[in-house]
């Protein structure tokens, strides 16, 4: 959804640029050129907005990434290291691990996904609102005017209009009829369309020219035009750009269509033409109901005028058409724009990409979807004195004991590790060595695509953080602690102390940008009994009752690797 | 002629508008070829709607041989004025112009405006 929104967005831009690029060249291609290139130009972006051909990642080459999830990394805790150090567990200090972990950028990152979702319900709702007044208006109006509609009696005018669609090649003939409420003739109608004239007295030569100009409009489908334009400008209603594109091209509607009118004219029935839409933008005899009182001033009448008489020497454009509308539609094609979760997988047709929205600029922690292996590394480095670790296991994953060790490229300053973490980032991809610094490995297979953050507090607590665009509160809890390790697999679910443990608990999101839990400032802290036996290496954690992430479109557990970050 | 009337229905409304954009001294044949074009009625249906606008006086009835001859009574102008823009229709002015084409869009010139427009006409008369 959010990728649907960004593309909208994406492709109104590029339309306002466009447009915005016509009106600029309109003044200088006034001199030279008709309005045949701007009509076409308009059709080609109308176009390119309504089908979604740039939606698709394979054809962009330059790629604007939107970070929207928090990446998760679950640290590494080493349990060897636990025992030493569960005097500190004992009391949930989460102040710190709160202060040092917080997913700190997330909050920025998350909220635009929500940003999106407001977004798409005010665009909907107006979507909504403005067709029903549009087609309201269109109904109450095509009430009045058939209601005072009459038949055309004329026998003159009739004639003219039999000789007319003659001469265009027109064999089914819209329906003639008179409206007396109208001031000017009007085309109606998609399919088949009903030629209104007002009940004035016009000339043979008037109404012939009448008729060829409303004609003209006929058979250049003017009105599937004007609905395509109108539709778009409903479509995208918050896309200013498109109302002035919609003005102008009514009048450049206007302007193809004298100049098919001029074809015909032959001696001064050119003047005599002038003279009628004098005429009719002049009269207001009638109560105007119909009146497009667009108000355009003389400027735009001049123009017109001028733009008929010169119809014969100005040129097309085709190549000015035709190139804004490559413009658009490369454009389009090359350049996209999407949510990313600041997770493990790099997209593969990525080539350039940037986080332009991203509130901190740093990069996503570099993460190995290759990887199969959770990669261990050790540290040595933990605060709250795990100094013991590096000599209990090579193969331990440590994780610094802090909780800062969180990869998202958030800066944790409170933290003296902040260094080190910066290194962990760089590092985590590589390493596979254990080595005293700690750092974040890419967890093998991320069974969903939310991202979580496993992490350790200062008291070897197993705290997860899980953060979810969808759902403003879930519960969950865990159902069981495994370790995995070099000794062998064994349930250590008992370590944990069961008040945090067992039970469903229920996480409300908070503006940091994770679940929180109750007031602990984290959530799902578990905590490891200080007497249990220490384990060492991978631990796995399964947690029930995550359906309600992402959308619901996963299952019901999850399983951590401790210490593996989680490939979003 | 009364002033003040109450809105016609539609089907009056057709054969007032028949009379006012006809001719003078309609027969009901003449009528009935006119609102066929838009509504197809049988002739007694015209003919009972006829006499119902004969007594609300909005139209007369005069002999001639065996024929009746038509005459509208209230003038188009007049009747227009009755039914002036309702509320509705004001809030919709402007909403047909997006879905039709129309010669002209009427602008609101004021008389010096419309002067110079017409002496701007005038050179590509003369240019002839």
């Amino acid at each position: 959804m959010l990728n649907f929104i960004l593309y909208s967005i994406k492709i109104n831009l590029l339309a306002a640029l466009i447009i915005f690029l016509t009106c600029i060249i309109s003044q200088f291609a006034k001199k030279k050129y008709s309005s045949w290139w701007r009509y076409y130009t308009w059709l080609l972006v109308s176009i390119g907005l309504i089908i979604p051909f740039g939606l698709f990642p394979q054809t962009q080459v330059i790629r604007i990434e939107v970070p929207y999830q928090q990446e998760n990394t679950a640290v590494v805790a080493d349990r060897a290291a636990v025992i030493p150090a569960s005097p500190n567990a004992a009391a949930p200090a989460q102040q710190t691990e709160s202060g040092s972990v917080g997913p700190v950028k997330s909050s920025f990152d998350l909220s635009w996904a929500i940003y999106a979702k407001y977004f798409l319900y005010i665009w909907g709702g107006g979507i909504i609102v403005i067709s029903i007044i549009r087609f309201l208006g269109y109904l109450i109006s095509i009430i009045i005017l058939r209601r005072w509609t009459v038949g055309c009696t004329n026998s003159s005018y009739r004639h003219a209009y039999r000789e007319v669609c003659k001469i265009r090649g027109i064999r089914i003939r819209p329906r003639l009829f008179i409206c007396p409420r109208l001031t000017s003739p009007l085309l109606l109608g998609l399919f088949r369309p009903i030629l209104y004239l007002p009940a004035a007295d016009y000339s043979n030569s008037e109404i012939k020219l009448i008729f060829h100009h409303e004609l003209a409009h006929y058979q250049n489908k003017d009105l599937w035009y004007k609905l395509l334009l109108l539709t778009v400008n409903t479509l995208y209603w918050f896309n200013p750009a498109l109302y002035l594109m919609r003005k102008q091209a009514d009048k450049d509607i206007e302007h193809l269509c004298d100049s098919k009118v001029m074809k015909t004219c032959i001696g001064n029935e050119h003047t005599i033409y002038h003279k009628l839409l004098l005429k009719t933008a002049v009269n207001h005899n009638y109560i105007h109901y119909i009146s497009a009182s667009l108000n355009d001033d003389m400027t735009d009448f001049k123009e017109r005028i001028i733009h008929m008489m010169k119809i014969n020497t100005l040129k097309k454009g085709r190549i000015l058409a035709f190139t804004l509308a490559a413009l658009f539609l490369s454009a389009n094609l090359l350049v996209g724009c999407t949510g990313k979760q600041k997770a493990v997988q790099p997209e593969d047709n990525t080539q350039v990409s940037a986080d332009t929205d991203s509130v901190n600029t740093t990069p996503d922690p570099p993460k190995e979807p290759e990887t199969v292996q959770p990669e261990r590394i050790t540290d040595s480095t933990s605060d709250s004195g795990n100094t013991s670790q590096p000599s209990a296991n090579n193969s331990n994953q440590e994780t610094s004991v802090n909780n800062s060790d969180q990869d998202t490229p958030v800066t944790d300053t409170d933290n003296d590790s902040s260094s080190r973490q910066q290194d962990q980032q760089q590092d985590e991809p590589a390493e596979t060595e254990s080595e005293t610094e700690s750092s974040r490995t890419v967890s093998p297979n991320p069974p969903r695509d939310s991202s979580y953050k496993v992490d350790t507090g200062s008291d070897k607590s197993l705290v997860v953080y899980i953060s979810n665009i969808d759902d403003s509160s879930f519960s969950f809890y865990m159902t069981e602690a495994t370790f995995i390790g070099e000794q062998g697999t064994g349930s250590h679910y008992d370590n944990y102390t069961e008040s945090t443990v067992l039970g469903s608990q229920t996480a409300q999101y908070n503006s940091a940008g994770y679940y929180e839990c109750n007031s602990n400032g984290q959530y799902f802290q578990f905590y490891y009994d200080s007497g249990s036996e220490a384990a060492a290496g991978d631990f796995s954690v399964t947690v029930s009752g995550l359906g309600g992430l992402a959308g619901g479109s996963y299952g019901d557990t999850a399983t951590f690797i401790m210490g593996l970050p989680f490939a979003g | 002629m009364k002033k003040n009337h109450k809105k016609l229905p539609d089907s009056e409304l057709d054969i007032m508008l028949a009379l006012w954009n006809g001719h003078p001294n309609m027969t009901r044949h003449d009528i009935e070829k006119i609102v066929n074009q838009k509504r197809t009625l049988a002739p007694t249906t015209i003919l009972s709607l006829l006499s119902r606008l004969e007594k609300k006086k909005a139209v007369s009835v005069k002999k001639d041989g065996n024929k009746n001859l038509y005459n509208p009574l209230i003038t188009q102008k007049e009747y227009r004025i009755t039914e002036s823009s309702s509320i509705l229709e004001k809030l919709y002015n402007n909403s047909l112009k997006n879905f039709v084409t129309s010669l002209s869009e009427g602008k609101k010139f004021s008389p010096d405006e419309i002067n110079e427009l017409k002496s701007f006409i005038q050179q590509f008369e003369d240019e002839d």
